[in-house]
């Protein structure tokens, strides 16, 4: 059994177009308790000097992440954008991803974002900030 | 290097330390003697007055020729050729960077107190009124002569940019190839864009940053990025490097620090949200007032704009926060023992010291330490988390968790464990990729359902959930052959009857069925059960 996996926790969604369009349900083992820290993992593709904003379905925006440094034409690597524990609802978070550039703002296609996780672990310090516990 | 006696001392100390902090992470590290230098909130009198001298510094060094390694756009080029971003040296290699840099500000601009003020974007999400004063902002007419446009640009540099990469020695064209930059051509391709504006490093002074005294503040989406919460979260993380992105400090591990960022890489919280996206929006990322080209903080040729060094001494400011979180806590503030030596011995070729020496042979452990520049940052954001000293923290106790790997036979895994009514429940449920126009791409899982149960009913208390794959297979990309999904079970757990506030045995059998009645059901490869 690969513990490590238990700290990548979360469901993927049916289609990037389909599932930012009608908002991306993830769900954590349970629900984070005091000290925990969560985090959304987003895997950008090539997005040029484009950003991409991610808001809860009631819209409170998370945060926005955008490359730096990526040649251009390159995918543009995985970032982490924290999730406040209110945010999440019975273990779990109803997000909502949107693309902006001077071409103005619309959903991201699935080469935009490829892929999309939700993290937990513990605080520093306790045995269950490292892989392998919830 | 510095031949200077003092210097090579305090390098010689810099890199005993460095190791130890590897090693361990030893906490009990000396108390130090207060810094010599101190950089101060851009907004404070102390730091007011650090910016006089600081604009002083860049009029001197936008008037020295392009051949000189103190000109301000050669700084700039030091940048290009050598900076990481996303991966594990971007903090020590801009401390080096950005101390470097300093003193040579500081002999400048005759104030020998010269330290670097930081812009603290957590208090003040706007850009500081004294940084659109006269050179201080790249738009100011000082800098016409040198970048009004391309070609202006290239006249001034060009040249005298070849005749040093002319001079560059094997090691240093050993990381230029492993960069992308095979000749001086491909550097100036990154400069001019290879033709494309939108891709171009330059920008001409009418367009070098968008931000403006009338109009200075971080849109709310990025000041978002600074906020306490976000730096909070990148502040709490218990190692300095961690494959597992939550815990860790750092940006992704490379064998390199000149390898730029890919699809590979990935960022560690506050490199990839308020360092990228302060840099983009000064550049004219996501602004409402955005005409091509972008400004010049987008690029490698970012420190062009005086505020760069602003922006990377809060980044370093927060790096130091980090460890004397740390240190606070007993908790290991270095690279552990087995990336020790990969980290520190990292070389880096580009640095040019006070006296215009080129430092070819600098390492990372040269810079690992603040002490290499003997400087500290009065309190800003983020400071308030470094605990008292004496204040030790707690671990909590946890009971270990219960596993177990289940027997599986095509589509139904089964396993027996003790359970109780009180336990949290979780599956990993290891499910070969469906190729490319095979349909089923989603699959429903139940937990306990009846024996022969074909079809899934999400209102069923047996269903737990539904598993999809992300995005379109795609022909041209390899796919791993299985992928592992994390199923939390807790909540079908609670509709089990018979379980009981002790554990006790229980048998547990996961079906997973199509979601869609016209695919197959998976042949499961592996499922295992977690509870705690």
């Amino acid at each position: 059994m690969n513990t490590a996996g238990f700290l990548l926790t979360g469901i993927l969604s049916v289609s990037v177009s389909a599932a930012v369009a009608d908002g991306i349900s993830l769900t954590l083992p349970h629900p984070p308790r005091d000290g925990d820290r969560v985090a959304l993992e987003i895997r950008a593709g090539s997005i040029g000097h484009r950003f991409i904003q991610v808001s809860t379905e009631s819209g409170e925006l998370l945060g926005s992440i955008s490359t730096f440094g990526v040649p251009a034409g390159k995918p543009g690597g995985t970032f982490l954008v924290p999730v406040p524990l209110d945010a999440v609802h019975g273990g779990r978070l109803d997000v909502r991803l949107t693309i902006s550039g001077s071409d103005g703002e619309r959903t991201p296609t699935a080469a935009e974002v490829t892929g999309i996780r939700l993290l937990m672990a513990g605080p520093p310090g306790r045995p269950d900030s490292k892989p392998g516990h919830e | 290097m510095s031949t200077n006696p003092a210097h090579l001392r305090r390098r010689g100390f810099l890199v005993t330390a460095a190791t130890a902090a590897g090693v361990a992470a030893l906490p009990t590290a000396p108390a130090r003697a207060a810094a010599k230098y101190t950089r101060y909130d851009v907004t404070s009198a102390e730091g007011q007055q650090m910016l006089a001298s600081y604009a002083k510094g860049v009029t001197r060094m936008l008037a020295l020729p392009p051949g000189d390694p103190h000109n301000w756009f050669r700084n700039a080029f030091v940048h290009v050729l050598d900076c990481p971003h996303g991966n594990w040296w971007f903090y020590v290699w801009h401390r080096g960077f950005v101390g470097h840099f300093e003193q040579t500000v500081r002999v400048l601009s005759g104030d020998p107190n010269f330290a670097f003020p930081y812009w603290d974007w957590t208090k003040d999400p706007y850009v500081p009124e004294g940084m659109f004063k006269g050179v201080l902002t790249p738009k100011d007419a000082g800098f016409s002569p040198f970048t009004k446009d391309m070609d202006t640009f290239t006249k001034y540099i060009h040249d005298p940019m070849l005749t040093y990469w002319n001079t560059l020695n094997a090691e240093q064209r050993q990381q230029m190839s492993l960069r992308g930059y095979n000749s001086f051509d491909d550097v100036w391709a990154s400069v001019n864009g290879g033709g494309s504006a939108e891709d171009a490093a330059f920008a001409p002074t009418s367009k070098a940053r968008y931000l403006t005294a009338q109009n200075p503040k971080l849109s709310p989406a990025v000041a978002k990025d600074c906020a306490p919460s976000v730096i909070q979260d990148g502040l709490s993380v218990p190692d300095f490097y961690a494959d597992d992105k939550l815990n860790s400090f750092n940006s992704i591990k490379t064998p390199s620090h000149v390898e730029q960022p890919d699809g590979t890489t990935w960022f560690s919280i506050l490199e990839g949200l308020p360092h990228n996206n302060v840099h983009n929006y000064l550049g004219g990322v996501g602004s409402p007032n955005y005409v091509p080209p972008y400004g010049n903080m987008t690029n490698f040729l970012s420190p062009v704009d005086p505020i760069f060094f602003l922006h990377h001494a809060n980044m370093d400011r927060l790096w130091d926060v980090w460890t004397k979180i740390q240190k606070a806590k007993g908790l290991p503030f270095g690279p552990g023992k087995d990336d020790e030596q990969a980290y520190m011995t990292e070389p880096f070729r580009f640095f040019v010291s006070t006296d215009g020496t080129y430092l070819t042979n600098a390492k990372a452990a040269d810079y690992f330490s603040t002490d290499a520049f003997d400087y500290d940052y009065s309190p800003g954001s983020g400071s308030n988390l470094i605990p008292a000293a004496g204040a030790l923290v707690a671990a909590v106790a946890t009971k270990p968790p219960r596993l177990a790997s289940a027997s599986v036979a095509g589509n139904v895994a089964s396993a027996i464990m003790p359970i109780s009514s009180q336990s949290r429940l979780i599956a990993a449920i290891t499910v070969p990729v469906p190729e490319m126009h095979s349909g089923g791409r989603s699959f429903d899982v139940l937990l306990n359902a009846p024996p022969g149960t074909t079809q899934a009913n999400s209102t069923s208390p047996n269903f737990v959930a539904r598993i999809s794959f992300f995005g379109p297979a795609m022909h041209h990309m390899k796919m791993g052959e299985h992928a592992t999904f994390i199923v939390p079970l807790s909540a079908a757990l609670a509709n089990l009857k018979g379980l009981t506030k002790t554990a006790a045995d229980t048998k547990l059998t996961l079906t997973v069925l199509p979601a869609s009645g016209k695919s197959k059901a998976p042949v499961l490869k592996e499922v295992s059960f977690k509870a705690t």
